[in-house]
């Protein structure tokens, strides 16, 4: 066991909806400025883990600790970015507007104080999206929102990110840029990213983890074809990215 | 138009007055709460509230008339009902895990229900059409004061809540996990849409008052990029709602709450073609 208490930390976590298990048995610890990505099919439970990180879901089983803390009490350290807004696209909103709702916790009588304004604007500079502050937020593109989401997390000055998803609705080209940003953020706080790709997330963090039912934990360094079959069951075709891949095989590393 | 400027200021007509207090009033409520009803899209949760108010006009006049009670006027009978209803509709839609839009249904329907039986077993000449679509000659000076010392409380309380209410909202989940009790501010906006109902249910009735609710804050909408745009414009045009289908009801003589209501839609309309010539 490390000495210092993990930012996360996971014990034989099971969940499930009625009879259908979503998790079973999950455990796992992540430091302090760890960067991680969890990954896996759709329906494998990524979104429940997430939810369970953030004290929206109670696990049957196990114990979840945020920040030494139970996960709802420690909510307000975590900046949170949604995969899909629910959000009705003609509601009237500056992108600045949204950012500011990252400080909605701070607001006295009614109001936003000066210093979470000028919170609200580093954040947008720190995704270089301060160009856009007035602009309404439904003229923005899905990689300006996508970012406007990220800078609203970041407002809340967390000390663990969650991003879910955030190169979805994203072209190549904008998901470079989100890799630069990525790698940025993960040397100041603790990163725990939701992808679905793993040609790009493999080379922003240090550990992936496979979410199946089960969560299995791989320094970046092990991911395989082979292991990649194996994690999303079946026989799936994969495209090489030849930056991340090793030929030793693998094995399930016990991450404690 | 000008027989209607002659008719405000002749004091025989002191009832237009009072109408048209009463809607300019009413107006910046209708477009702060209205917009905040319709970006959330809980347009549908409002006309419940609306249609319950009837229960309690009833049930108020049901009491005055045999129990004797004459203070508990129609006025106070709507406003502890729309209340009552408010919350009972909040938690529902909060609480209730299924058939959610059922339940809701069978209380608007009920509310409406309990009314009519009521108004039917009160003696005396009551006519419920007054109150289904309004009628301006019911307004009295007691009224107005009533919905000047409402519209205080709902214009200050929606302004006070403007900030966390915009990011509840807008995103709901988010605004939880910030540590706001949105349920609270659901049921905040929930009740201050009762009350806006009732600063109206005089003048355009029951069954159109949720017009006034949204058909400004939609039109607003069309050329808003932030909220509070949209609720000025919807202030502004529910004020012009009301004075131009108060004039156009006196001068044609027509229902004054079917007047008001058909020009807030010309106006969604007009904006709606507008919109369509443009982008053809």
């Amino acid at each position: 066991m490390p000495l210092k208490t993990p930012v996360i930390q996971c014990d034989q976590v099971s969940f499930s909806y009625g009879e259908v298990p979503i998790l079973t048995d999950v455990s796992f610890a992540i430091q302090k400025l760890d960067a991680v990505a969890m990954v896996g099919p759709n329906g494998g439970g990524k979104s429940t883990l997430l939810k369970v990180i953030l004290g929206l879901l109670r696990p049957q089983q196990g114990t979840i600790q945020v920040l030494g803390m139970s996960p709802q009490q420690a909510r307000s350290k975590i900046g949170y970015m949604p995969q899909h807004l629910q959000y009705d696209p003609s509601f009237p909103v500056s992108a600045l507007d949204v950012v500011l709702m990252g400080r909605v916790h701070s607001i006295r009588w009614g109001r936003y104080g000066d210093d979470d304004r000028q919170i609200a604007m580093q954040s947008m500079a720190e995704l270089a999206v301060d160009g856009l502050a007035s602009r309404s937020f439904n003229s923005l593109s899905g990689g300006q929102r996508q970012r406007i989401l990220i800078a609203r997390a970041l407002a809340c000055e967390p000390e663990i990110l969650l991003l879910d998803e955030p190169t979805a609705n994203v072209d190549p080209a904008v998901e470079l840029q989100f890799f630069e940003i990525l790698k940025r953020l993960a040397s100041k706080v603790t990163v725990l990213t939701v992808s679905h790709d793993l040609g790009f997330v493999s080379q922003v963090v240090s550990r992936v983890f496979c979410v199946n039912r089960q969560v299995r934990v791989h320094p970046t360094s092990e991911l395989t074809g082979e292991l990649i079959r194996e994690m999303y069951g079946g026989d799936i075709r994969m495209v090489r990215h030849d930056h991340c891949c090793s030929e030793q095989g693998h094995s399930h590393a016990d991450i404690r | 138009m000008l027989t209607f400027v002659k008719a405000l200021i002749d004091p025989d007509m002191v009832f237009l007055r009072y109408a048209l207090f009463a809607g300019l009033l009413a107006a910046p409520a209708f477009g702060i709460i209205g917009s905040f009803v319709v970006a959330r899209r809980m347009t549908y949760l409002a006309g419940a509230i609306a249609h319950c108010v009837l229960g309690g006009i009833g049930g108020a006049l049901y009491c005055q008339v045999h129990f004797g009670l004459t203070w508990l006027t129609p006025m106070l009978g709507a406003i502890v009902t729309a209340i009552a209803a408010a919350l009972i509709i909040g938690l529902v839609h909060l609480r209730s895990r299924e058939r959610v839009d059922s339940v809701i249904g069978a209380i608007w329907v009920l509310g409406m229900a309990a009314g009519i039986i009521f108004i039917a077993k009160t003696p005396g000449y009551i006519d419920p059409m007054s109150y289904l679509f309004g009628n301006i000659l019911m307004i009295t000076g007691h009224d107005l004061l009533t919905i000047a010392v409402l519209d205080i409380i709902v214009i200050g309380l929606g302004l006070f809540s403007y900030n966390r209410m915009i990011a509840v909202c807008f995103d709901e989940e988010f605004a939880r996990l910030r540590g706001i009790n949105t349920e609270l501010y659901t049921l905040l906006l929930l009740c201050l849409t009762a009350l806006t109902i009732v600063l109206m249910v005089r003048v355009v009735g029951i069954v159109m008052v949720i017009a006034l609710f949204t058909l400004p804050a939609a039109t607003a909408s069309h050329f808003s990029h932030r909220l509070w745009q949209m609720m000025l414009g919807a202030t502004l045009l529910g004020m012009a709602s009301v004075a131009g289908g108060l004039s156009l009801s006196y001068d044609l003589d027509l229902p004054s709450g079917a007047a008001i209501v058909m020009l807030a839609g010309f106006f969604y309309l007009l904006v709606l073609i507008g919109k369509g010539v443009k982008s053809w």
